[in-house]
């Protein structure tokens, strides 16, 4: 069954939509990863345009993020001062993307660079999880964690205040500069940017783990609005109907990914989701490398 | 069909007979809805004279990019970009034997019959040969579409309109050429417009971009609320 796109302007299977909003949900309930990471290079590979598969899964995460983080709010895992100041530095951060971003699609470099962050970004946190999951399948211990510079450096910082509800002492500099970077990302990879967002908040500022979902998740519903807001307003590539379907997937997905999330051994689960990140970065970096089949192409100019 | 024809020929005012060149269309109107996968455009008309014809189907114009992409740092980049400014969209040619046999190429210079006589706004042949290779893929650009002839006068063609058909205002053309000169010509409007929930989805988000962008965010929400409150309940 067949469904027309109207903004990406061409016809797509419905199942094979609802089945990728789907893999998404589940690995978003398995792992509590938002899955934009795998929706947007697999709706690049189904022949979405790489700038309507990265706006339509912008707004598709807002409707994830929402149901996640009121799961988490109800269980008061959300810390809204860090959060505030994440945003902040969110929004400008995914303004200067959207800009970027359309600055990009107009010089011709807008697939080239969406593929280049995520070889880099999903390629790097691929490798890092594939190592960690194998010390922990084959029982290594890990080397002793050198006595940390940075830190010492980050405590040098101005700014410095208590975010009462994480019980931590940081500069609002951080969380600031974490949040520009993942606001940036968002608007460039359509992803939710939890990848960046929870190993930063957990080992860069020293919050809970608990808290830390719970309030990128608080994060991450304001600035993949923004983007949404601000791709539909600058270059018109946000697919409604592209969006609502990945979130009927998405939806169905999540819960199945919560129930089995607990029958599975943690650590096998980390290794899957690591082989797959692999797989994805794999395959967008041979996309960078072999020769095109055309090296011309046609765009209809703005 | 030929009785279709001789019907139309007769309904026609007698002053439009006398033109060295007549023809239509088999429809003036093409929507394009979620099923579209194409149509075919009967195109007819006789000549008075004797003489090649010819039909141009021309698309709306727009400006294109073309870009080639080099290997840098073992990377394919997109390296050169050309702007190409007023191109047709669509532009599909039949004519009664091959463009490049008509002996009369300076006049389809100047009325701009035949992909090697279009403005291309470009000196490097390249890129143009490129922009035809890539529209002649989508079926954009046809050319030397055979037309047939039933006796001397009367003739018809097929066009195709493939799925991917741009929206606007097309024009077919009919030119009588004689002896390297144009004896006559008509040009009839089709329009091609989208209709239904595509369009009208893709109306908002181009002419309402800021409304478009609330409602997408708004039904996003209500639908993470909505699913939240669902899965609580069981």
């Amino acid at each position: 069954m067949h469904i027309y796109l109207p903004i990406a302007e061409l016809p797509v299977n419905v199942l094979a939509l609802l089945l990728l909003g789907g893999v998404a949900g589940l690995l978003s309930g398995m792992f509590g990863v938002g899955g934009g990471f795998i929706m947007t290079p697999f709706l690049i590979f189904m022949g979405v345009p790489p700038s309507v598969a990265v706006a339509s899964s912008s707004n598709q995460i807002i409707a994830a993020s929402v149901s996640g983080f009121l799961a988490h709010w109800r269980r008061q895992n959300v810390d809204f001062l860090i959060g505030k100041h994440l945003l902040a530095g969110g929004l400008i951060g995914a303004s200067l993307g959207v800009w970027l971003f359309a600055h990009l699609k107009g010089a011709g470099h807008l697939d080239l660079v969406i593929s280049l962050c995520y070889v880099f970004f999903l390629g790097g946190v691929g490798v890092l999880m594939a190592m960690e999951s194998a010390r922990t399948i084959l029982h290594v211990k890990p080397a002793a964690p050198k006595p940390s510079t940075l830190k010492a450096r980050l405590e040098r910082l101005p700014l410095q205040r208590e975010y009462s509800r994480s019980n931590i002492k940081v500069s609002a500099l951080l969380p600031l500069g974490v949040g520009v970077l993942s606001g940036a990302l968002v608007s460039l990879m359509g992803i939710g940017g939890g990848f960046i967002l929870i190993p930063a908040m957990i080992y860069l500022l020293g919050m809970p783990t608990s808290l830390a979902i719970g309030t990128s998740l608080f994060q991450i519903i304001f600035i993949t609005s923004h983007v949404t807001f601000l791709q539909a307003v600058t270059t018109q590539s946000v697919d409604i109907v592209l969006s609502l379907l990945l979130l009927a997937g998405a939806v169905v997905g999540a819960q199945i990914g919560t129930r089995y999330a607990s029958r599975l051994p943690a650590e096998h689960l980390r290794a899957m989701l690591a082989l797959l990140v692999l797989a994805v970065s794999l395959k967008l970096a041979a996309g960078l490398f072999i020769r095109p089949a055309d090296v011309f192409s046609l765009a209809v100019a703005p | 069909m030929i009785r279709a024809l001789l019907l139309f020929l007769l309904l026609l005012p007698l002053p439009l007979q006398a033109k060295a060149i007549i023809g239509d269309t088999s429809i003036r109107h093409i929507d394009i809805d979620s099923y579209f996968t194409g149509t075919n455009l009967m195109i007819f008309g006789a000549r008075e004279e004797a003489g090649d014809v010819i039909v141009v189907v021309r698309g709306p114009e727009r400006n294109f990019v073309i870009r080639r992409k080099k290997r840098r740092l073992g990377v394919w980049v997109n390296v050169e970009q050309h702007a190409m400014l007023n191109i047709p969209e669509f532009y599909a040619v039949a004519s009664s034997r091959r463009l490049e046999d008509i002996p009369a190429q300076p006049l389809l210079d100047s009325l701009e019959i035949g992909q090697l006589h279009l403005p291309y706004s470009l000196q490097a042949q390249e890129f143009i040969e490129a922009f035809r290779r890539l529209r002649a893929k989508q079926m954009l650009y046809p050319e030397d579409i055979e037309i047939s002839f039933m006796g001397e006068t009367l003739f018809k063609t097929v066009i195709r309109f493939p799925e991917k058909i741009p929206r606007g205002t097309y024009t077919a053309e009919f030119y009588l050429i004689n002896d390297g000169q144009l004896v006559g010509m008509q040009s009839i409007p089709i329009q091609v417009s989208k209709v239904g929930m595509d369009a009208a989805i893709y109306d908002l988000a181009h002419s309402y971009p800021y409304a478009y962008g609330i409602l997408s965010i708004g039904l996003a929400l209500a639908a993470g609320w909505f699913a939240a409150w669902v899965f609580r309940k069981q």
